[in-house]
């Protein structure tokens, strides 16, 4: 009797991994079908080698300069008295609030000459930024003021504090959200496509859209995937297993700012810069389209339309995605172990796959295999619930750890069966997480272009899809009321984020 | 000889004094304990004489160098001052041979070798050297913590309540490894605990803060035996608190006419005892009310807390001693031994070893 509810649990936890494996499957079922000589033609070629430098440059590129801005921002808000640090931090959350593909929108109008490695670079940094800056500027809150006070009684100066103590102590942070922004570089499409930038997503989709879905486009989709795991991989060897936990009882004192003194001017530089780079450049720029289009450009029949697809597609996706993670949330908290860990790596790594590798491959495996479901809702949807499965699953998690198994039991001693219980008290009592989770994933569907793009059925207009056919042809104007809403949208998101990253340690 | 002297430091933060005018001397190689209740600002005192705060104003000067005058003061860095805080603050990225090397140079030839004498010192065995802190028990990581802050033999060691997260037993075992340690390098050393059992048995001179002031400062047993005030009396241990009548070499209270050093005063005071001071005698009844010996004071048992080797009696005050300007003395209570106690119901003399303390 007892086991029973957890083994349906896992089955229907074990569908949706098994769902998970789609893109990968395919991946390797498509080498086989190609066959090995082809295989090699097609992959050890000079474009496949051009994407791999274009694609390594980048990286090495974006995510040390990521780092150095997100830790000193990080510093200058959270470990000194720079005059209204508060603001600061806000600042440097809020560029996550504009889709990277708007990012180089802005940049593209404001220099049009900006292309190549430096454009992709620089736009990366400012957009993407924040996901090194969240993670830094909590554990910066996290560690013990005292280790820095004790690092001084040792003889070390400031910078030998920062240095020697402070920055060790950041090393799980910066691996965290340096994997999170090279996992963005090697899947982002829109930014690189407008800043004429060529990475494996856009030379997928360029192969694509010519070849529809020949064996090209799958194997540089292949080589993409074998990136994701070695991005993965390299990240795992640099962060190792240590714990780095803070010893003791962690009954800290507040935390003494640094005093910059003179130093506060030149220090204020660059929260400033960082904001009119990353803030101020996508403003002025969909301000100036916006005053230069006039009312012409807000065609509220068309915008109207594509609002409503993707607020519907949105919110479908979403509850999708949800659904489809409950039965892996509620093992991860209720019955964690060897076989809830290997479901769950199921579900967490289809997250950190491309859009355009998803989309690929439930693009042949519907043309080969379902047609009718081919360039369906249903496909896209499948896609959207696969891309977002993992951040439905964090939200999820979080919010079933609140409802203790107790009052579970408390509900079965009182006559409910399990599923009863479960779905009364359980689910009853993580409503408020799971709404908040399916909110987060609303919104990354909402900006999301790449798999819309591919999989959308015909005359689907979604506001990216839309501001990326304006775009495409130049008319800039047109596309600002789409980016703006765009940004309106993602702005509740970004709250969020910021909230969250303070919650999570405790104030 | 003073080695470290604080004199009127005073540091604000915002609104409120944390440290208000605080004068203290502490002597070459002495062991001197800064207690007081949470909020006392004790730990903010340790703060500035560490160089991580800036006092507003007053002076601090480490063995003749001025380290603090007002605002302008030498960073911790550059004072040679140990630390050791409640939880060790072990930096968790390195492993206990790195930190307690943390403080030496990198490139020194015999780094390994003052690393394991420093291990020895603190009793720590040297399979740990390459265990990380996260592996170690609290009371290892204090041991860890302390050696890292020898490393660089330094002239003041300053400890930030450093067992107050070991559990009882270990507490006082450390307490006592730690001021041999420390007695043996022959380092001055400043505690600051809220522990005070702790500051008594630890140190050669104890400072009792309350709201931010320096409230009495001396040896300990004249501090527990001649408190300046009855907050103070009852922080440092259970008081026995009575009106009295002060004559000329003597005084009467509850407990009879005692002998006490009255130092010229007349009129009415408040006298402490401390509970181990009192002993009780059993008597009759008849005796009890007769209240024959005038230099003793009688009562009647009204209630016994067994609780082991030390248990608690509450007396009533029998007869005329009883009542001084008219108020009948509260019951008082009594801490003696397991054996003979009275049972409930019972008389007894108290007679009162020692002298009382009268508050100024």
């Amino acid at each position: 009797m007892r086991r029973l509810p957890f083994l349906s649990v896992f089955g229907l936890a074990g569908l949706v991994a098994l769902l998970s494996l789609l893109p990968l499957g395919f991946v390797i079922w498509v080498t086989i079908q190609t066959g090995w000589d082809t295989v090699v033609t097609l992959v050890f070629r000079a474009r496949v080698g051009e994407l791999l430098i274009n694609t390594v440059l980048l990286e090495v590129w974006t995510i040390p300069l990521s780092i150095v801005l997100a830790v000193s921002l990080a510093w200058l808000t959270e470990r000194t008295d720079l005059p209204g640090a508060r603001l600061w931090a806000w600042l440097a959350v809020a560029p996550l609030a504009v889709p990277a593909f708007v990012h180089s929108y802005a940049w593209i109008s404001m220099a049009p000459s900006l292309h190549g490695l430096f454009g992709g670079v620089l736009v990366s940094v400012l957009a993407y930024f924040p996901f090194l800056y969240l993670p830094v500027a909590a554990q910066m809150r996290r560690v013990d003021p005292a280790m820095e006070d004790v690092g001084a009684s040792l003889g070390l100066g400031p910078w030998r504090v920062f240095f020697r103590v402070l920055l060790p102590q950041l090393r799980f942070a910066i691996c965290g959200g340096s994997l999170l922004i090279g996992l963005h570089l090697l899947a982002e499409y829109g930014l690189f496509v407008m800043i004429r930038f060529d990475t494996f997503a856009t030379a997928i989709v360029d192969q694509f859209q010519s070849t529809f879905n020949g064996p090209a486009a799958n194997m540089l989709a292949g080589v993409l995937v074998l990136c994701c795991v070695g991005l993965l991989a390299l990240e795992a060897l640099i962060r190792g297993n240590e714990r780095y936990a803070r010893v003791g009882s962690g009954s800290a004192r507040p935390i003494t700012k640094y005093r910059l003194g003179w130093l506060a001017l030149p220090c204020l530089l660059i929260p400033l810069a960082t904001t009119a780079l990353a803030l101020g450049v996508p403003f002025v720029t969909l301000g100036r389209w916006l005053i230069a289009g006039g009312t012409s450009v807000w065609k509220l029949n068309e915008i109207g339309t594509a609002f409503g697809t993707t607020l519907l597609l949105a919110v479908a996706g979403a509850l999708l995605a949800t659904v489809a993670a409950t039965p892996m949330a509620w093992l991860s908290v209720r019955a964690p172990g060897r076989m809830q860990r290997a479901l769950e790596a199921c579900h967490y790594y289809v997250g950190s796959l491309p859009g355009v590798v998803v989309a690929l491959a439930l693009v042949t495996i519907t043309v080969r295999v379902v047609l009718p479901l081919y360039q369906t809702a249903a496909t896209l949807l499948l896609a959207y619930g696969l891309l977002f499965l993992p951040r439905a699953l964090v939200g999820l998690r979080a919010s079933i750890a609140q409802a203790p198994v107790e009052l579970e039991r408390a509900a079965m001693a009182l006559g409910r069966t399990p599923v009863q219980a479960v779905t009364r008290i359980t689910m009853r009592l993580a409503a408020p997480g799971a709404a908040a989770s399916v909110a987060l994933v609303a919104l990354g569907i909402t900006n999301e272009l790449t798999a819309t793009l591919m999989l959308a059925p015909n005359g689907t207009r979604t506001l990216a899809t839309e501001f990326w056919s304006l775009t495409s042809e130049i008319d800039y104007a047109a596309a600002a009321p789409y980016a703006l809403m765009m940004v309106v949208l993602s702005l509740p998101l970004t709250l969020l984020l910021h909230a969250q990253s303070k919650r999570i340690i405790g104030r | 000889m003073t080695f470290l002297d604080i004199r009127g430091v005073t540091k604000r933060y915002g609104v409120t004094t944390a440290v208000d005018d605080v004068t203290l001397s502490v002597p070459a190689g002495s062991r001197t304990a800064v207690v007081g209740p949470s909020g006392s600002g004790k730990t903010t005192l340790l703060r500035l004489i560490g160089g991580f705060e800036a006092p507003d104003s007053g002076q601090v000067t480490l063995n003749g160098d001025v380290l603090a005058e007002g605002a302008t003061i030498v960073p911790a860095h550059r004072r040679s001052v140990g630390f050791v805080t409640q939880d060790g603050s072990l930096f968790p990225h390195l492993t206990v041979a790195d930190n307690i090397g943390f403080g030496l140079d990198k490139r020194s030839p015999d780094r390994s070798q003052r690393i394991l004498a420093l291990m020895d010192m603190v009793e720590l065995d040297p399979i740990m050297l390459n265990r990380r802190p996260h592996q170690l028990s609290g009371g290892q990581q204090q041991r860890v913590s302390l050696a890292r802050a020898l490393a660089r033999q330094p002239k003041l060691m300053l400890l930030d309540e450093p067992f107050s997260a070991l559990d009882t037993g270990l507490r006082e075992n450390m307490r006592k490894a730690v001021a041999a340690v420390l007695k043996k390098a022959g380092i001055t050393t400043i505690l600051v605990t809220h522990d005070q059992a702790e500051a008594l048995s630890f140190a050669d001179q104890v400072a009792v803060m309350r709201q931010g002031k320096l409230v009495q400062a001396g040896p300990p047993r004249s501090l527990y035996l001649n408190p300046s005030d009855r907050t103070t009396a009852s922080f440092l241990g259970d008081a026995i608190l009575l009106p009295a009548q002060i004559g000329n070499g003597w005084i009467d209270c509850a407990f009879g006419r005692l002998k006490a050093r009255t130092a010229e005063r007349l009129g009415t005071a408040e006298i402490m005892l401390r509970p181990e001071q009192l002993k009780l005698v059993s008597v009759t009844e008849s005796d009890a009310v007769a209240a024959p010996d005038g230099n003793a004071g009688y009562g009647k048992v009204v209630d016994i807390e067994f609780g082991g080797a030390v248990c608690t009696v509450t007396l009533a005050i029998m007869g005329d001693h009883g009542s001084c300007n008219g108020q009948r003395a509260a019951p008082v209570q009594i801490k003696c031994s397991a054996v003979n106690l009275p049972a409930t119901g019972d008389h007894v003399r108290i007679e009162v070893l020692g002298e009382p303390h009268i508050f100024g």
